[in-house]
């Protein structure tokens, strides 16, 4: 089992954002978090990635429970583990195209930002500074950063929320491509029902 | 990628602000080296111009005066003395050495100092090239004066350039001195009989000198291993000497024919003493019993030293108040750099960075600031000393250098941690954030 929810409880200033949620994910499969804005779905992936901590329950990762591990340990975990594709994308502006994938990649694992790079169509823009790419381009940099440490759970956070139902398919057919290369899970959080048609599992959230 | 890289990256991309900061240190360490190595310079000018000099005698006025005109030749002479004055001092048995000066002309700002080479063996000189001098109006030149064997130049009556030249005497150059670093290096040195006859003033009996100059030119040339009959020298000395005085003298009677010498006078002694005590005791009954005054070196110095010293503590704070600047400006530029930089560094600790290198991501920044500061605040610091000890003149000396001492370090030391410690708050601020809040505060 990939991950584990038992009895998880989330609250946030005296306010409950999550209540007794119980589910599991196995290896290679995907989920889906719809919700509207409010309903916790980010707070659920921020949980479920060791980057908050639940008032109560627990959380397994590969049988390890997060509240048993040191922060340090935590951080190993999602830098080894984990793939991030945020909804603003978060690339860092000092760095180019190059770098900011570069940055994520495990060290041992040289030419995998080269394959990105090529995979993902920016060979051209490899050495451009993020803030000179057009939003496809950028959304694509976050894609090729969220893979880059060839992560087995990758989670994306309103991925498609600001995109047309073009640009949705493409980017949903890009993420799912990459992670059937990578055997990898899907967790996606999102109000966007469009993309309830790539998954098989669905956590239907509400406020 | 490394977090060197990453540094780097970032401080290229805010270049302005990695600058200003960079420069800022790299003035305030260059400001606090100069002031550091000046002094050492200072000091160790006056340690070794002032070497082995107890008393100094010259005419009444300011004994600070006195020090400064006729051991470091950088003001002007309280006036002259007589030397038969002078020579009852001399003969004093508690003196162990003294050396008369006469001073009154220059070339080109290069004072010509009339004395004997026992003023040159004072300082322990020996000749790079040439030889001392023979005979009247030969000259032996400081390493740093312009002049080579063989040239002719007419002194400026008084110690600035623009005097009147003293056109009926050349003086000629013999012999020129090795670099020393001390205030000789800088002086054009001629026989008291010179300074004097070009004045119209009687010349003095230097048999004094004669038996000091046999001696050192006897050293010299054993050294040297030079071929010369001394004695056949000395003869030849004399009787140069005397048909010098007779043509000066005939020279004098044919320009001018109620022309008098004045009797002979000296700018200063210069004295060594046999012992300590008389160094109090000496000047005390020469200024009591005489007209002459006798000044002593180390205790006008150190008067010197208490009125400089307020002049180098303005320029310590100045240097200190800029070394401060520097830190805050590398505070202010991280810490509001910082506050652009929380989305990324929540994206970093998301990806799995530590705190722990965030906090060392973020001080290495600050390091890297302040030790680019620092090599081209030394850098700076370094031209700076070089551009001024070569060009202002009363600086001027050879063998002025950086000196890599103890006040070198510290204030390299105080640079580095004042710009660590201006990095450690917002490199703990960095680490500390909230990562969930500060994504979703732009998610």
């Amino acid at each position: 089992m990939l991950f584990k929810i038992k009895n998880l409880e989330y609250k946030k200033s005296n306010k409950t954002i999550l209540n007794n949620l119980n589910f599991n994910i196995e290896e290679g499969k995907h989920l889906l978090v719809l919700g509207s804005s409010g309903s916790g779905k980010t707070s659920l992936l921020n949980l479920m990635s060791g980057l908050l901590k639940p008032t109560n329950g627990e959380i397994f990762f590969k049988d390890h429970e997060y509240s048993s591990l040191l922060e340090e340990e935590i951080d190993k975990i999602r830098a080894t583990n984990f793939g991030f594709i945020f909804q603003k994308l978060h690339l860092i502006g000092h760095l180019n195209v190059k770098q900011n994938i570069d940055l994520i990649k495990n060290k041992n694992d040289s030419k995998k930002v080269e394959n990105l790079i090529h995979g993902l169509g920016l060979n051209q823009k490899s050495e451009q500074m993020v803030s000179e790419l057009s939003v496809g381009e950028a959304q694509r940099v976050a894609i090729a950063r969220g893979l880059a440490n060839s992560p087995c759970v990758i989670f994306a956070d309103e991925p498609t929320s600001s995109l047309d139902d073009y640009n949705t398919q493409k980017v949903m057919e890009l993420i799912l491509e990459q992670t059937k290369q990578t055997k990898s899970t899907l967790i996606v959080s999102t109000h966007d029902k469009r993309i309830k048609k790539y998954f098989s599992k669905i956590t239907e959230m509400s406020l | 990628m490394s977090d060197l890289r990453f540094v780097l990256y970032s401080l290229k991309y805010r270049f302005l602000n990695s600058f200003l900061s960079i420069m800022l240190t790299a003035f305030g360490v260059s400001i606090a080296l100069l002031i550091s190595q000046f002094g050492n310079h200072i000091q160790n000018r006056i340690n070794l111009d002032g070497q082995g000099i107890d008393i100094v005698v010259g005419a009444k006025g300011s004994p600070l005066q006195l020090i400064l005109s006729s051991v470091y030749h950088i003001d002007i002479p309280t006036g002259n003395i007589a030397y038969s004055q002078a020579k009852k001092i001399m003969n004093n048995p508690q003196i162990e050495e003294s050396i008369p000066l006469a001073l009154g002309d220059n070339w080109r700002g290069f004072r010509i100092v009339g004395t004997t080479t026992n003023y040159i063996r004072h300082y322990d000189m020996s000749l790079s090239t040439g030889r001392y001098w023979d005979q009247n109006f030969e000259v032996v030149v400081g390493s740093s004066v312009n002049l080579n064997i063989g040239d002719e130049f007419m002194g400026v009556h008084g110690l600035l350039e623009d005097g009147s030249s003293h056109e009926e005497h050349k003086y000629d150059v013999v012999g020129i001195l090795k670099p020393s670093g001390t205030v000789i290096d800088r002086l054009i040195l001629t026989s008291l009989n010179s300074v004097l006859d070009i004045h119209g003033l009687h010349k003095v009996d230097n048999s004094f000198e004669k038996n000091h100059e046999h001696q050192h030119d006897h050293e010299h040339h054993k050294e040297e291993h030079r071929d010369v009959h001394e004695h056949d020298h000395d003869e030849e000395k004399h009787k140069s000497e005397d048909e010098n005085h007779h043509k000066h003298s005939k020279n004098d009677k044919e320009t001018n024919e109620t022309n008098v010498l004045g009797s002979s006078e000296i700018t200063a002694l210069l004295i060594k003493t046999k012992s300590p005590i008389e160094n109090i005791n000496l000047p005390r009954s020469i200024n009591r019993e005489s007209s002459l005054q006798a000044a002593n070196p180390a205790l006008e110095i150190n008067r010197l030293i208490s009125l400089f010293g307020i002049g180098s503590k303005s320029f310590a704070i100045l240097s200190l108040i800029l070394i401060l600047i520097a830190s805050l400006n590398i505070f202010s530029g991280l810490a509001s750099n910082l506050e652009n930089r929380m989305g990324d560094l929540a994206v970093l600790r998301a990806v799995g960075f530590s705190k722990k290198r965030i906090f060392k991501i973020i001080v290495l920044e600050g390091i890297l600031v302040v030790l680019i500061g620092i090599l081209l605040g030394i850098l700076i610091g370094f031209l700076l000393f070089s551009i001024l000890t070569h060009n202002i003149f009363t600086l001027h000396t050879t063998n002025a250098s950086l000196i890599f001492n103890l006040d070198f370090i510290l204030i390299i030391l105080f640079v580095f941690f004042a710009g660590l410690i201006a990095a450690i708050f917002p490199a703990y601020r960095g680490s500390k954030i909230s990562i969930a809040n500060q994504l979703s505060r732009t998610i």
